[in-house]
């Protein structure tokens, strides 16, 4: 194939001339640029210690290197000698090993990752169980502007955050009661850094089928590591479906 | 034995500098902006790239360089070790997260952590 290209715009052209099967998820192309250039000059700016104390806020100073890893342009042997040479560098280690630990199980379950590892520690109060993503998720027309903002970052940028990604998760698997599968093949066409092991792995911790709990998130929670930027524009505000306690959730979703 | 590189999409990155290496594109549903990511990744390599079947696009680059043998990263995807093995590659493990031996207990990540920490917390 072509690996010569007077621009970016042209490069694009090409990729969508080559692979017309992939447009069917859409024509946006990421800010966030592919290649070895562009992880050493995010991996220059880590700071790990901002990293440790800010990292669940959609503001805070997360490392964007996901892609870079997933793909082998960056190793883990690499980041995690390059956090060390920094102060307070455990947490930031300590999430890069995540990364490794999916990967291992992957690596033990193959095509397992798709079915559950366990069963769910809760049973839902109404057991209907969705297998698709449906279409005012996945368009991002639920009216709840966090969720349809998530979805639209993702879509468009290829980006998620990783604590947007556990609150649309848990929306998804426990809200709506939609089969993890569904929203994690969602995932993995369209973030930059998809893959199955910690994809896939970590909507199984959001279910419970891989972990001791299901993940559970209310409005005060969202409301503040998002800095309230979607709940002050939400048109379901008077609406929210998570503006209760974790007792009120956890008693209207599960027997 | 003069080797050859088979690159694939868990590692973008020089494992045999010198070496003559492929890229295969697969049809796997990525949307374009995954895509073009990868492409502009490639594109800072010393790499052909492809676009269709895996193992006979890599064995006929294999037979162009007259190549002895084909090298591959290890990586834990099922499906790309499956490829490897009906290459007949060798597969390298070139920069692991620690270099702790297994078999490891995988139950959870605590367990996992408790094993690898101190090594992981050592330049």
């Amino acid at each position: 194939m072509k690996r010569d290209f007077g621009s970016r715009a042209e490069l694009v052209a090409y990729v969508k001339a080559e692979f017309p099967e992939s447009l069917v998820h859409g024509e946006e192309v990421s800010e966030t640029r592919g290649g070895r250039k562009a992880a050493e000059a995010l991996l220059e700016k880590v700071n790990p210690d901002r990293y440790a104390r800010s990292r669940n806020f959609l503001s805070g100073a997360v490392t964007r290197l996901a892609p870079y890893l997933r793909h082998g342009v960056l190793s883990l042997g690499e980041v995690r000698r390059k956090a060390l040479t920094k102060p307070n560098h455990e947490k930031l280690v300590n999430e890069y090993a995540w990364r490794d630990y999916w990967r291992r199980v992957y690596g033990q379950i193959g095509e397992g990752v798709w079915k559950d590892r366990e069963e769910a520690k809760r049973r839902w109060r109404e057991q209907r169980e969705t297998a698709e993503l449906p279409a005012d998720i996945a368009e991002a027309r639920t009216g709840l502007a966090c969720m349809d903002g998530f979805v639209t970052e993702l879509t468009t940028t290829g980006y998620m955050h990783n604590h947007a990604r556990m609150w649309f998760a848990s929306y998804v698997i426990h809200w709506r009661r939609v089969r993890w599968q569904a929203a994690a093949k969602f995932f993995l066409t369209h973030l930059l850094d998809g893959d199955p092991a910690s994809n896939n792995l970590s909507f199984q911790w959001v279910a419970s089928t891989f972990g001791a709990k299901p993940y559970l998130f209310n409005r005060e929670n969202l409301e503040k590591y998002t800095d309230g930027k979607f709940c002050r524009k939400c048109a379901r505000e008077k609406d929210c479906p998570f503006a209760k306690s974790y007792e009120q959730i956890d008693q209207e979703l599960f027997q | 034995m003069k080797p050859v590189v088979w690159m694939h999409e868990d590692c973008l990155r020089p494992i045999l500098p010198g070496a003559p290496a492929i890229f295969v594109f697969e049809n796997n549903g990525h949307s374009l902006k995954r895509l073009v990511f990868l492409y502009e990744c490639l594109l800072e390599l010393d790499v052909e790239i492809e676009k269709g079947e895996i193992a006979p696009l890599v064995r006929a680059f294999a037979a162009r360089h007259g190549a002895g043998k084909i090298v591959t990263a290890f990586t834990e995807c099922p499906r790309l070790m499956g490829y490897a093995k009906t290459l007949g590659a060798e597969v390298v493990n070139d920069d692991p997260f620690v270099a702790a031996a297994g078999p490891f207990d995988l139950k959870r990540f605590s367990r996992y952590w408790q094993r690898i920490e101190r090594q992981a917390l050592k330049l």
